[in-house]
């Protein structure tokens, strides 16, 4: 994906995002309208680029359907031919993707992601969970040496999930090119070696999953600390340079830091030396958004 | 299963199409009650209404409207488009399933309208033989006209079903079944042309496209097949996510 943008009247969707993805898995982060969807998207040909350039397995997957002789999709969309039983879904798409021999190609498919036994049954019957391994099995019938995965685990219990999480990683260890995406970066990391992480339709980040991760506790935090004496714990914390700002009021303390870890391994004892009774301590800004949001500003590239 | 196979049985098994089949079936029983109790006399009046005006302007209009549209509407409200396109198929082949699907739908489900006009013109004292030729022909080739126009509109416009039944309801079965300024400028007028085949041309008893019946048949035909190039043109073009 070279320069890409995407934008729907006024809505921009996605801004000007490079990058490019080699064999193993590379987990696509971000929160819930970053943009994840529609990179997915173009790159599945299911949709044009405003501007820039997509290839995948050296084509444009909007106009040269071949591509998808190479390509699995498990697309976000929950649809299946209800009338159809899971073998028949898979079989008939696995030929339309030129598999010779789509029968035994279903059958690999369905056993590989658990659905054997109900192989024969209609899909309107279905679990959500056994619709994602009905749209997984698909994906993997004409054993594509590259796949698009959106949102895979949504909708499975922990146990298909736990199974979902290894049947990604060994992709990956087959030596295919897998990019996995979702909003949970504990959920991708266990997947992926490499994570792209997409904020407000912007690559903002790239490279390792420790290496993101430590991006996210390094950021700076706000805290409120519930204690007898805020002013008092406000002045020693800045004594000790753990926070940059404190803010005070009659029973709570809000900090800003750049040191979370560190505050969260001195807080304790300063507190104890000094018998203050800490009462609580709770972060502020914790959703993705505001991880994501710091990460905008503060972390353009890990690896890039 | 073929990709035509997929497109039969995704428009077919479908409570909506078996209540739409109701609307064919019952001007079926219409013209059947018709042609076994009216007076023969005045039997190729009311042929030439059902069949004309009812049949090929409308019934058959509004099936295919509903069919057509939804050959392509079903799968990208359904979300199942997403993975009919990715699929390696070239695009003209699902166009050209999903038309004969909506066309094979379409004089399917309209059969029983067919059955009971043709009795009913049969009885008519017109040539029986004619009065059958015409009608199916009439019948299928108007379909695949109406078929292959919807389809397209479905592809151009997300409100593909209300634009065409405003066309239906309007040009076809108003304005351009009874204006004589319009009688060149619609499916249905090529299609009553060729159910006009049993009477001299002078005396057809409805208003229809001023050309020969071959002729009307190759239109609807040659309407069809830029429907489909049309169609496949633009299929590549569709947001598939919806």
């Amino acid at each position: 994906m070279d320069g890409v943008s995407k934008w729907y009247g006024d809505t921009v969707a996605l801004s000007e995002v490079s990058f490019s993805l080699e064999p193993g898995v590379t987990g696509l982060l971000g929160h819930n309208g970053a943009g994840k969807s529609t990179a997915l998207a173009l790159l599945a040909g299911y949709i044009g680029t405003s501007q820039g350039t997509v290839r995948v397995l050296g084509k444009d997957p909007r106009t040269d359907p071949s591509v998808h002789e190479g390509l699995g999709v498990v697309p976000d969309a929950e649809g299946l031919w209800a009338f159809l039983s899971a073998r028949q879904v898979v079989q008939m798409l696995a030929s339309q993707r030129g598999v010779a021999e789509p029968g035994a190609a279903a059958a690999s498919a369905l056993d590989r992601v658990g659905l054997t036994a109900a192989a024969d049954r209609k899909v309107a019957g279905f679990s959500k969970g056994m619709r994602q391994r009905v749209k997984l099995a698909q994906a993997l019938a004409h054993e594509p040496s590259v796949l698009l995965l959106d949102e895979p685990l949504n909708g499975l219990d922990p146990a298909q999930r736990r199974l979902d999480v290894e049947l990604v990683r060994d992709l990956g260890a087959e030596g295919r090119t897998v990019l996995v995406s979702s909003h949970l970066l504990s959920e991708v990391e266990r997947m992926a070696d490499r994570l792209l992480v997409v904020v407000n339709g912007r690559l903002v980040a790239e490279g390792t999953a420790a290496g993101i991760r430590d991006l996210m506790t390094d950021r700076p935090r706000s805290l409120r600390i519930t204690v007898e004496q805020p002013r008092r714990l406000g002045g020693l914390l800045l004594a000790e340079g753990l926070v940059t700002s404190v803010v005070v009021d009659d029973v709570t303390l809000t900090v800003l830091t750049e040191q979370a870890v560190s505050l969260a391994t001195r807080l304790p004892g300063l507190a104890r030396e000094h018998g203050l009774l800490l009462r609580r301590v709770q972060p502020l800004g914790e959703d993705l958004e505001s991880v994501f949001s710091a990460l905008t500003s503060a972390a353009r590239g890990v690896g890039r | 299963m073929s990709m035509f196979g997929l497109a039969l049985r995704a428009l077919l098994l479908r409570g909506r199409t078996l209540g739409l089949a109701l609307l064919p079936l019952l001007v079926g029983i219409v013209a059947l009650a018709i042609a076994l109790t009216a007076d023969p006399e005045d039997l190729e009046g009311v042929y030439a209404t059902l069949g004309a005006d009812l049949l090929v302007s409308l019934v058959i209009a509004l099936v295919a409207l509903v069919l057509g549209v939804n050959a392509f509407d079903d799968e990208r409200e359904g979300g199942t488009l997403p993975l009919l396109m990715a699929t390696s198929t070239a695009r003209w082949r699902i166009v050209g399933a999903k038309l004969a699907a909506a066309w094979i739908s379409t004089v399917l489900v309209c059969v029983p309208a067919v059955v009971g006009c043709g009795v009913l013109g049969s009885r008519a004292g017109l040539d029986a033989g004619q009065v059958w030729g015409s009608l199916v022909v009439a019948a299928t080739a108007s379909s695949a006209g109406y078929v292959a126009l919807f389809v397209v509109l479905s592809l151009l416009s997300r409100r593909g079903l209300l634009i065409g039944l405003t066309y239906v309801l309007v040009w076809e079965g108003l304005l351009a079944t009874y204006a004589t300024a319009l009688k060149n400028l619609s499916v249905g007028a090529y299609g009553r042309r060729i159910l006009g085949a049993p009477w001299s041309t002078d005396a057809v008893p409805f208003q229809a496209a001023d050309v020969g019946t071959v002729a009307a048949a190759a239109l609807l035909v040659g309407l069809s097949a830029v429907g489909a190039v049309v169609a496949a043109r633009r299929l590549p073009h569709v947001n598939a996510t919806g």
